[in-house]
């Protein structure tokens, strides 16, 4: 592409790309916001900021600032963590069903804390939750690049999934039975279904450092990423080192996923429903699709954790009941165009 | 005086006849913690022939360090029947496949409900009291029960202190319950139904810092394995929560299920409501 009509075309798109991120990112805001005023004690929204920064240590200033603050930090992160990674699979995998929950990453992630957990390695060495959900995911995202990589159809992608999330799920309960813990039956939920209620400070220390340095690493990838999606040929002969990218983009999706599964369990179909409700916004360009799907990640999470809290009057929903929800139809759609466009 | 003596003997004679003509149950199996606890109580040890697996735990069973001299079943249908039980004693919310397959067997099974206060308990006694020929020893240890409860002066205030029962991973017991009875006895107020929560459920950290009770009874149950629950204990907003009222661990062995003991968890709840008052002067805050 060359001359003026490129040019132009280049500009509208960048004129358009800054409205998307204005509108997006205005949009975190709002859901953050609105998640800080969001729950079970009964404080009015705009009063509710108040408390934030009170310094009085009274009751309304503690549930603000050591209950929902944490939450809707780590719904942001989470969010654009899963939106980001999603993104980034999909573009490795040319594959447009490819989401860390659906191929079984978020299960592994899940399996790894849950080992370093209820072992008691966590209780030992704090560190230990996110590196075992780090490397449970790193484990999958080998395992799906070895199985399914490669420009593979859709269905064998899938197929691994199937099998990678079966065997993580069957070990996740082996290892919960096997734990020295009565609650073990209980909790499983929680990594399965996933769950931001009751969060503390204590788990965005843990998780945000390897989740900002999954995000860093796959920031990078937008062109690399926009070159292969032309065909590795291609992508080679405009310099794209193969090798590098995937070796990037599993590091970062396997720290940014790990890290946050092994905080909030594992949340599904964000990473599914983002990049594709953006992409046709983006003009399929990944450079644009990695960031815009991070910001549409964090907003998605931020508002079905915030449904949670407003739906339910008994026990709360688990977040991962909600998404999936909203996120298996919206698969079920997908497998019917994927295969429209296929056949 | 005399003459109600008398009548307490003949009474007590004929139960004894009674008694005498009911052949007892001899091969005994429990498969439900708090038939283990009542029976542990009321029958003679020789007559036990199993009891559930649970009946050891130290945290949940009191009378754990006697069960260690029984045999333990986990409650399938087939180690059961290898002991030749002439009784089996079964909750209604488990075991319900063994319990089926034993009833087609025609292996006598006596099924407990729930309990739901100190009434039903009372009446659980007498009932298996009376289905292993023990009713002498049924009568004699809700006596006992009624005169420790009896001798327990709960405290009397202008008012009565609000308790948030906050087990781990947040649960809390709701009404109709035992646990709610004994609070009642014990002069407090369950927070559960006061805040829309039935027969119990999760209580959020939110819910329970806004709901602000007087004091707080948590349960340390297995505190060595690691689980979410424990993590929890660890939220600076329960933290903060803990130390601006008083807060017991209460014991779970003490208020799960039934037997003489239900004495000393109303003593242990009195105690709290005490220290409640305490803080407050006895005025309502």
């Amino acid at each position: 592409m060359s001359g003026p009509a490129a040019s132009a075309s280049g500009r509208l798109a960048g004129r358009s790309d800054g409205w998307l991120f204005a509108g997006l990112s205005l949009l975190v805001l709002v859901l953050f916001l609105l998640s800080l005023g969001v729950g079970r004690a009964p404080i009015p929204l705009i009063e509710s900021y108040g408390h934030l920064f009170a310094d009085n240590g009274s009751v309304l200033a503690l549930i603000l600032q050591e209950i929902r603050l944490p939450r809707a930090i780590l719904a942001t992160m989470i969010g654009a963590t899963l939106g980001l990674a999603g993104a980034a699979l999909q573009g490795l995998l040319r594959n447009p069903l490819a989401e860390p929950s659906l191929i079984g990453v978020s299960g592994s992630a899940a399996l790894g804390a849950v080992v370093m957990f209820y072992f008691g390695f966590a209780a030992a060495f704090p560190l230990a939750l996110p590196l075992g959900g780090m490397a449970g995911a790193l484990v999958s995202v080998v395992l799906i690049h070895l199985l399914a990589g490669r420009g593979s159809s859709g269905l064998s992608l899938i197929l691994a999934g199937i099998a990678i999330n079966s065997l993580a799920a069957a070990l996740t309960s082996l290892a919960l039975s096997l734990a020295p813990n009565p609650y073990a039956a209980m909790e499983i939920l929680f990594w399965l279904l996933g769950s931001l209620a009751d969060r503390s400070f204590e788990h965005v220390q843990l998780a945000a450092p390897f989740m900002v340095v999954g995000w860093i690493l796959l920031a990078g990838l937008g062109r690399p990423l926009e070159a292969l999606s032309l065909g590795e040929e291609t992508a080679r002969t405009l310099g794209v080192d193969l090798k590098r990218l995937r070796l990037r983009l599993v590091l970062g999706v396997a720290l940014a996923v790990g890290a946050a599964v092994s905080v909030a369990g594992s949340i599904g179909f964000i990473g599914l429903v983002v990049p594709h409700i953006l992409r046709p916004l983006v003009g399929h360009r990944p450079g644009v699709l990695l960031p815009a799907s991070a910001l549409g990640g964090a907003s998605l999470t931020l508002a079905a954790d915030i449904a949670v809290r407003l739906v339910s009057t008994g026990p709360e929903l688990r977040l991962g009941v909600f998404t999936a929800l909203v996120g298996a139809p919206f698969f079920l759609w997908l497998v019917v165009k994927v295969r429209r466009e296929v056949l | 005086m005399r003459f109600a003596t008398v009548i307490l003997a003949l009474v007590l004679l004929l139960l004894l006849l009674a008694e005498s003509a009911v052949a007892k149950s001899e091969r005994i199996v429990s498969l439900n913690l708090c038939a283990d606890q009542i029976l542990l109580e009321l029958a003679e040890p020789e007559h036990i022939a199993a009891l559930s697996f649970v009946a050891r735990d130290p945290y949940l069973s009191y009378h754990a360090a006697e069960a260690e001299r029984f045999p333990v079943v986990r409650g399938s249908a087939d180690e059961v029947l290898l002991l030749h039980p002439d009784l089996v004693l079964a909750g209604t919310m488990s075991t319900r496949a063994t319990v089926n397959l034993l009833r087609r067997l025609d292996v006598p099974v006596l099924e407990l409900p729930v309990a739901q206060s100190l009434a039903d308990v009372r009446e659980q006694i007498r009932e298996v009291g009376a289905a292993i020929g023990e009713a002498v020893r049924a009568e004699a240890l809700l006596a006992a029960l009624d005169a420790r409860l009896a001798a327990l002066a709960p405290p009397v205030g202008a008012w009565r202190p609000v308790a948030a029962v906050y087990q781990t991973n947040g649960h809390t017991i709701g009404a109709p319950s035992l646990i709610d009875d004994l609070l009642g006895q014990a002069g407090l107020i369950n927070l559960a139904p006061r805040v829309g929560l039935g027969v119990g459920g999760y209580l959020s950290l939110e819910r329970l810092l806004a709901a602000d009770p007087d004091v707080l009874l948590m349960e340390r149950y297995w505190p060595g394995a690691a689980s979410l629950g424990q993590t929890l204990l660890r939220h600076p907003a329960l933290q903060h929560a803990i130390a601006q009222r008083p807060t017991l661990f209460v014991p779970s062995r003490l208020w799960i299920c039934g037997g003489e003991f239900l004495a000393e968890a109303v003593a242990f709840l009195a105690d709290a409501a005490r220290a409640a008052l305490d803080v407050n002067d006895g005025e309502a805050p």
